[in-house]
């Protein structure tokens, strides 16, 4: 078997898990007219969406999974889903961005296709927290 | 008879007409359920199934 020029799957999850382990997080939604993206480095409430029984910064997310590795991949997905009980958010939104809520750092941004909701419940439903699945993988 | 919660209370699900929309994106797959009283939509609920993302670590060479 020959060498392999590669990144180190410990390097991955050290530095992801540095960020994400254990770490309190929020996921904020933001207006389809909004420009949340990449270049974003922390949460702020530009464009973000404001309603009945939606409070600023979003919700928490529930954190109890910690990154980890199959193979040469290591990966995180958030260990619940994400749910905005009983809310009203007449104006389109179209992201969500999570953040860690120790320093605003985000993590990242995810854009589904303008929705609003009327005195209903927005649930964001994770992925299966695997190697080929997760929220996050490197 | 299930009440739904709407904008106008809670309606008995009878009364409403329920219609469910699927849309598919690259970061995730949505599905709307709408309430309808009469023509009025009193109630709209989304699940977003979010989709993976892979960060693709880039390695240069010497």
């Amino acid at each position: 078997m020959a060498n392999a020029q590669s990144v180190s799957v410990q390097f991955k999850a050290d530095s992801m898990g540095g960020i994400l382990n254990g770490a309190a997080q929020k996921a904020a939604l933001y207006l389809a007219s909004a420009s949340k993206g990449a270049t974003d480095t922390v949460y702020n409430t530009t464009g973000e969406v404001s309603g009945t029984n939606y409070t600023a910064g979003g919700v928490a997310v529930t954190n109890a999974n910690s990154v980890a590795v199959t193979g040469s991949t290591a990966y995180w997905t958030p260990s619940a889903n994400i749910v905005y009980t009983n809310v009203t958010l007449a104006t389109a939104f179209d992201a969500v961005q999570i953040y860690r809520t120790s320093d605003s750092h985000l993590v990242g941004t995810w854009v589904f296709g303008a929705q609003t909701i009327t005195a209903g419940t927005l649930t964001l439903t994770m992925p299966t927290n695997d190697s080929s699945n997760a929220l996050l993988r490197c | 008879m299930a009440l739904i919660y709407t904008t106008k209370g809670d309606i008995e699900d009878a009364l409403l007409e329920k219609k469910v929309i699927t849309e598919d994106y690259p970061d995730a797959t949505v599905t709307a359920t709408e309430y309808f009283l009469g023509d009025e939509l009193v109630k709209r609920d989304v699940n977003v199934a979010l989709k993976g993302r892979d960060l693709n670590m880039a390695q240069a060479s010497f």
